[in-house]
């Protein structure tokens, strides 16, 4: 019903309009097809135009082929601009659009599990129109190229016109609309979103065997099984976090009015999904290449909407926001759409795969792969085990009329536990240093190479740090350079504003600082560039960078609005600049950091709990273990240590600790009060016992990848590196068996 | 060692029934998904009321959306069993459905009988009752879901002429006594016996209507229809109950502060008392570890202990994110035999189920140690709980207790402080100080005897030699300093306030600078006294510090007092001027001065059972500070008895009306900028653009 009065609606705004736009179109059609001579080459470069496929070329449900790759053929249909790809050894294909038409969906579902392109319509406060290429009038100028096809699309109707460029070749499907070849040009319609073959890989109910996999934390799976309708939605998430620059902070539940209960979902840290269709052995890889910093993963069980499974990509453009005109959340607000569209590239490439890889550890080897070969990812680094052993220096609680120090681990301390740890044959280790600096860890930002007197000053610190490098161990100091503590440090200028132009501020829930800010990324180039030029003069070298390496945002500043692209672009520019004067390691950071940092700190070892999630599975561990050494989330806060060492085993991640020298309940008072256990001396035995297994282990797999993850039934995952060695992990409480081996309950055994 | 056996015993079960569970995941519809990560964070309570966060308490375990091929319509309540298996009351579908523990349909039942139930209560012989609102009657089932009884509205008169019968929710103990809780019936829950078709036997555990100071000013002014109207006078009604194996009740009532949740023994006394409970409670259980638990309607789960101390509170809302573990709409809680909370959802149809972790199970452990006095024991679980959560409060006190016991009183003393057991701290207290007196009461009585001995030599001594005439002669030239002079008047001023008041008046005997620096003393001793007397005493959350509130409030105080009073004396022909009243009132409050120092020291030296001293001290100085600002008020105006008071009342009055005054200017000021602010936000805005 509400479709229809919509679309009405919108005929009778476009015949009202109709002469007005028709100008513009006809301008814009030949801007679009004559502008930007160097994408156009780039295009061409690769791939000449060709003439459209004989009438006797083979078809697939009406579609035609039009190119093929060294395992893939593609198939094309003008009508829809659909796509087919088929694995060329066993004729199995997946497809871009619904071929069953259960006829239960109403038409604008029709058109989008039809429909190549998917756009939603900004007008007005309405964002919710869609608009695609099966009811809308369409124009489509095709192009068929040796590996693809080109098409360009025009809307009358809404002024709308863009270009899709889809070529086949043995690096994958690349699927791309250029940013030069998106017009709007009707000033009452705005692209709100592009989605790019939203329906490709997709199935009806459980017709075919398998799964989608979803960037949900380490990696989640849903099976594409009947799901009854339980689900009314699926995953939707944006790719390298919520953006801050948007969302207002104010709407949660708080307990008792004060205390911040539900967490926050898992980030998206790497741009992918993946749907295998395991009874078909043929599967595909997502892999947002352009447009990511402002894209969401969609990941959608049947029941949500209609009956089919889908994941794709859904790239924003612009967004409504809120602009209030009071500090007075009561009084007035605008409602107002974004002045500016995204300038990006929007561009998916699927990775197909086939035969026994057509699973998510085939994906993992693939993005892997991917990343490598785009040299997104060192394949140079130091994979062998060490056990991470953090410390927390100080930290302030309030006293009298300001605060005072609360120290819990000196450099001096330091020394010794390395001392401690040595004699009982631990030397293999990886540390961070946090809140060494002069004030506390909240202190932030850190401008200068000054460490707390309380922590026994720069002298100590440097002292520590060349101890360690002489016993060789990697002590990393800790620098947020995101944060900005306005009761330490004047935060008038240089921080981040949200897109309408209000402060935009990060609630601690804590006591001592009740807030942190965020610095502009031009300020936090200058103020870890300088701090990193005066560490590095003083000999330091090693650098752990946190807040940067994992939150995006949309922000204005000075009158001016930059978009993720910029934040992420001067995020990347500042820490290769400070990648190449330092031992740089990085906190969770985002996949498009990855090729700067020599280590992965804090990756998570499950996912957000979604209902629809029906498996989790260590995607990122997977894609990363054996090229980068992966450091888990700190053991102290987990409640299940058993289960959480078998995740260590299993992934092969190695085990973090949070440290301190005195006793954590000093910490009460303070805002690392969430610090609630850390003791060494309550640690000493477990990092012991960690460290031996977990390096046994390591040390028959080290320098390998795995190449096959398998969760059987009985609880057994099973674990195989490219050596030959497998690793069997038993989940259940029950000793059970697999392959052969017995494997007692909440254990694991090594073969090979 | 059997405890250990049993528990072996009981894993395996368990993983029987996980495995049972798996394998007719298929055929039973239900999603198994065991989560080691939450949505929640779990936090637990220190002994100021503030939250700390701590390891997961529970994990979402499994989420039981369907019941064999049943799916649940709007399901209003459930019991879990001992043996696993359950009854779920499925409200929209007005029929009740058994599963076993592994949710396979047993049966259905109830279909064509129910109306619109609310309420139901299994008990461990499968006799269901069930409490049907619209059907105005309790129906009973047996174990093969045949009705076998029926009970509708009392007809005693005891039950209330003109009271409806609208039943919601049921718990019946192990004689078949039913307690209802009744729409509308605010005389308490209904206890009906099953003999005689139905014997009404009178209303139990009532809740208390609140009687405060303004209810009783209102209802003097109220008229009768008016006052019958009121709703604080109406007691409210309780949401949800459940009962335990001895038969003892548990309500949850909504908005009743510390009564939300009661533990009501056979007389309807309640025996417990929350430190923290939440608003909008909806449903309640009991555990088995004497442990309650209580879920609200926003989502947040409950475990305290039997005294009502808080040990977890987790879960909450699902604003539509779909996350495991976040709830929607609670409607009853249950837990099983093996501590699993078993949580029911009506808007999402589904049973929610919890597993606790490693470390709540250590925390249970101690916990039933500790009930039950085994102190020794229950001190191994309990150091695990502190060594994975340093700062879990409970523990913390349960250990200083533990300690205590063992007569590790050193140890036992900071436990308590970090758990702010002020009694565990008294004891504990007690026992450090007599240790030290005992060790060392012989070289106190020897210091004390050689400095008796000291100053009497010493005064022979002067009086023969003039020893200290140096000092004397130091003393009367600082005594000579004008500011010393007057500062050193307020031990006069404290004995003889009226002769000094004279002086005062007419003799300009002190001046406001000598008044200002006795205020800056002041406030140094209020701050000194406020953060650092003895932990006992202390009012003050440790580590929380508002020093320059503490000193604005002081000197805001002094002014309103000081300037109101003289306002008032001055239209009322008294004879003081204004630095006379200033510097009297400063002056009265000498013994404040005076006596605070001791009571400092002794706060840091009393327990409990002498702090009847530090009391004292404060009645003894209230009661002086009283005295001589009365006097002060009254000599420097020289007024009668019956006109100060009449002042000081007075004065009183126009303090409320500045601070009201005070009130409504800030508001409307801050109407005032928050229009202009908006106004430039929008022209700014609309020019920016």
């Amino acid at each position: 019903m509400v479709t229809k009065k919509k679309r009405f609606m919108c005929m009778v705004l476009s015949t009202a309009i109709v002469a007005q736009i028709s100008s513009s179109v006809i301008a814009g059609n030949t801007l679009a097809a004559g502008s930007d001579p160097a994408y156009t080459s780039q295009v061409l470069l690769e791939a000449s135009e060709v003439s459209a496929p004989a009438a006797n070329a083979p078809k697939i449900n009406d579609h035609v082929k039009i190119a093929e790759s060294t395992d893939y053929n593609l198939y094309f249909l003008e009508d829809d601009l659909s796509i087919i790809v088929e694995d060329k050894k066993t004729g199995k294909y997946m497809e871009s659009a619904i071929s069953y038409d259960d006829g239960k969906s109403n038409k604008t579902w029709y058109a989008a599990m039809k429909s190549a392109l998917v756009l939603t319509i900004i007008s007005g406060n309405d964002d919710t129109k869609q608009a695609d290429l099966i009811t809308d009038d369409v124009t489509k100028d095709i192009t068929y190229l040796e590996n693809g096809f080109r098409a360009k699309v025009k809307w009358k109707k809404y002024g709308f016109g863009m270009e899709l460029i889809v070529q086949l070749t043995d690096e994958g499907l690349s699927v791309r609309i250029p940013d030069s070849s998106i017009v709007e040009e009707n000033e009452n319609f705005f692209i709100g979103t592009i989605s790019m073959y939203p329906f490709l890989g997709n199935s009806y109910l459980d017709d075919k065997e398998g799964y989608i996999l979803f960037p949900d934390g380490n990696g989640g799976l849903i099976y594409l099984n009947d799901k009854e309708g339980t689900y009314s939605t699926g995953f939707s998430s944006m790719i390298y976090g919520k953006d801050y620059g948007f969302e207002d902070s104010q709407v949660i539940n708080l307990l008792w009015d004060r205390y911040e209960m539900v967490t926050e979902a898992e980030q998206v840290i790497a741009p992918i999904f993946g749907i295998a269709h395991t009874d078909d052995k043929i599967a595909y890889l997502g892999v947002v290449e352009d447009g990511a910093m402002r894209a969401s993963i969609e990941a959608h069980p049947n029941g949500v909407n209609v009956n089919y499974n889908r994941a794709f990509a859904k790239f924003v453009l612009r967004r409504n926001y809120t602009q209030p005109t009071s500090n007075n959340s009561t009084s007035g607000s605008l409602h107002l759409t974004e002045a500016d569209r995204t300038h990006s590239d929007l561009a998916v490439r699927y990775l197909f795969l086939s035969g026994d890889d057509a699973d998510y550890a085939g994906m993992a080897t693939a993005y892997r792969d991917y990343l490598v070969n785009n040299g997104e990812l060192k394949t140079s680094l130091d994979t062998s085990y060490d056990t991470r052993v953090d410390f927390l220096g100080t930290d302030r609680e309030s006293w009298l009329m300001g605060t005072r120090g609360v120290t819990m681990t000196t450099a001096d301390d330091i020394v010794d536990i390395y001392d401690d740890l040595e004699k009982s044959g631990v030397t293999d280790l990886f540390s961070v240093y946090k809140g060494w600096q002069d004030g506390g860890i909240n202190d932030l930002p850190i401008t200068k190479y000054d460490a707390d007197s309380k922590v026994g000053g720069t002298g100590d610190v440097k002292k520590a740090l060349s101890n360690a490098e002489s016993r060789g161990i990697s002590l990393y100091l800790y620098d947020d350079a995101l944060r900005i503590n306005p009761d330490e440090h004047n935060a008038t200028f240089n921080v981040v504003k949200r897109i309408n132009k209000r402060r935009f501020t990060e609630e601690t829930y804590k006591d001592v600082y009740e807030q942190m800010l965020f610095l502009t990324p031009a300020r936090s180039t200058k103020l870890l560039n300088g701090f990193v030029n005066k560490y590095t003069k003083k000999k330091g070298s090693n650098l752990a960078v946190a807040g940067i390496s994992n939150a995006l945002f949309s922000y204005t500043y000075g009158g001016k609005t930059y978009t993720r692209f910029n934040t992420a672009e001067s995020y990347e520019t500042l820490l290769d600049n400070v990648a190449e004067k330092t031992d740089l390691v990085l906190e969770q950071p985002f996949s498009y950091l990855w090729h700067d940092t020599e280590a992965f700190l804090d990756m998570p070892m499950y996912t957000s709990s979604f209902m629809f999630e029906d498996e989790s599975v260590p995607f990122l561990s997977l894609v990363l273990k054996g090229v980068m050494p992966v450091y888990s989330e700190y053991v102290n806060f987990e409640a299940n240590k058993t289960e959480f060492f078998l995740k260590l085993v299993e992934t092969g991640t190695f085990p973090s600790f949070y440290v301190t020298k005195e006793n954590t309940a000093d910490l009460l008072y303070t805002n690392s009060n969430d610090i609630y256990s850390a003791q060494y001396d309550v640690y000493k035995d477990t990092i012991i016992s960690y460290t031996n297994s977990l390096k046994e282990l390591n040390s028959k797999t080290e320098g390998s990848t795995i190449v096959e993850h398998d969760i059987l039934g009985n609880g057994i995952t099973r674990v195989i590196y490219s050596n030959g060695v497998k690793v069997y992990v038993n989940y259940s409480q029950d000793t059970q068996s697999a392959d052969g081996t017995t494997v007692e309950g909440m254990s694991y055994k090594i073969v090979g | 060692m059997k405890k250990l056996n049993f528990r072996k015993i009981k894993n395996k079960l368990l993983l029987l029934f996980v495995f049972l569970l798996a394998f007719t995941f298929l055929q039973t519809g239900a999603d198994i998904n065991i989560q080691a990560d939450t949505p929640y964070k779990t936090y637990t309570i220190d002994g100021y009321g503030y939250v700390t966060e701590t390891q997961t308490a529970y994990l979402p375990y499994e989420t039981i959306i369907k019941i064999g091929d049943e799916s649940l319509n709007a399901p209003t309540d459930f019991t879990v069993l001992s043996d696993g298996s359950y009854y779920v009351l499925d409200s929209g579908n007005k029929r009740i459905i058994a599963s076993d523990a592994n949710n396979n349909l047993i049966k259905t039942f109830g279909e064509g009988v129910l109306q619109n139930p609310k309420g139901m209560y299994v008990a461990e012989d499968k006799t269901c009752y069930v409490a049907d609102r619209d059907a105005r009657s309790i129906f009973v089932f047996d174990e093969a879901g045949n009705l076998t009884a029926t009970y509708g509205r009392p007809t005693e008169a005891m039950y209330g002429e003109t009271q409806d019968f609208l039943p919601l929710k049921i718990v019946a103990n192990q004689y078949g006594t039913m307690y209802v809780i009744c729409e509308s019936n605010t005389n308490g829950m209904v206890q009906i016996s099953p003999v005689e078709g139905g014997t009404f036997l009178g209303y139990f555990g009532t809740n208390s209507t609140t009687a405060g100071l303004w209810n009783i000013i209102w209802r003097a002014v109220l008229t009768d229809a008016q006052r019958a109207k009121m709703v604080g006078n109406i007691p409210s009604t309780p949401d949800n109950m459940a009962i335990d194996d001895k038969g003892i009740i548990y309500t949850v009532t909504r908005g009743e502060g510390k009564e939300s949740l009661k533990r009501l023994n056979i007389a309807g006394v309640n025996m417990i008392s929350p430190d923290k409970t939440d608003d909008v409670p909806v449903a309640v259980a009991t555990g088995n570890h004497d442990n309650v638990f209580v879920a609200s309607q926003q989502g947040y789960i409950y475990e305290y202990n039997n005294e009502g101390d808080l040990l977890f509170v987790f879960g909450g809302s699902d604003d539509g994110q779909q996350r495991i573990g976040l709830s929607t709409k609670i409607e009853a809680i249950q837990v099983g035999n093996d501590d699993k909370i078993y949580v029911l959802d009506s808007d999402k149809a589904q049973i929610q189920v919890y597993v606790p972790t490693e470390f709540t199970n250590q925390l249970h452990d101690a916990l039933y140690l500790f009930s039950k006095g085994r102190y020794e024991e229950s001190m191994e679980p309990l150091s695990e709980v502190l060594k994975m959560n340093n700062l879990f409060d409970y523990a913390n006190m349960a250990m200083g207790r533990a300690l205590y016991k063992e007569g590790e009183y050193k140890q036992s003393l900071e436990y308590a402080e970090l758990a702010k057991d002020l009694d565990g701290y008294s004891d504990s207290f007690w026992e450090v100080r007599n240790s030290w007196l005992k060790k060392h009461l012989g070289s106190v009585i020897v210091i004390v005897f050689i400095l008796i001995v000291a100053f009497y030599v010493i005064l022979i001594v002067d009086a023969k030699t003039g020893l200290l005439n140096g000092l004397r002669s130091l003393g009367s030239r600082l005594g000579a300093k004008k500011l010393i002079h007057e500062l050193s008047y307020l031990f006069y001023y404290i004995k003889h306030p009226i002769n000094a008041c004279y002086e005062v008046k007419f003799h300009n005997r002190v001046s406001v600078a000598s008044a200002n620096i006795l205020v800056a003393i002041f406030t140094v001793f209020f701050i000194i006294n406020k953060y650092f007397c003895g932990f006992l005493v202390k009012q003050v959350r440790e580590g929380s510090y508002d020093i320059l509130s503490d000193i604005g409030t002081i000197i805001l105080v002094l002014l309103i007092v000081v300037g109101c009073n003289y306002l008032m004396c001055t239209i009322n022909e008294g004879e003081g001027k204004l630095k006379a009243i200033y510097c009297g009132f400063i002056y009265s409050a000498g013994p404040y001065l005076v006596l605070m120092p001791i009571i400092f020291a002794l706060s840091h030296v009393v327990t409990y059972n002498e702090i009847f001293f530090v009391q004292f001290g404060y009645f003894l100085m209230g009661c002086w500070i009283v005295a001589l600002e009365f006097i002060t008020v009254k000599e420097l105006n020289d007024y009668s008895v019956k006109d100060t008071i009449k002042i000081i009342l007075l004065t009183a009055f126009t303090i409320l009306i500045v601070l009201l005054l005070a009130f409504i200017i800030y508001v409307l000021w801050s109407q005032v900028f928050d229009f202009i602010s908006s106004l430039i936000g929008e022209v700014v805005y609309r020019i920016g653009n």
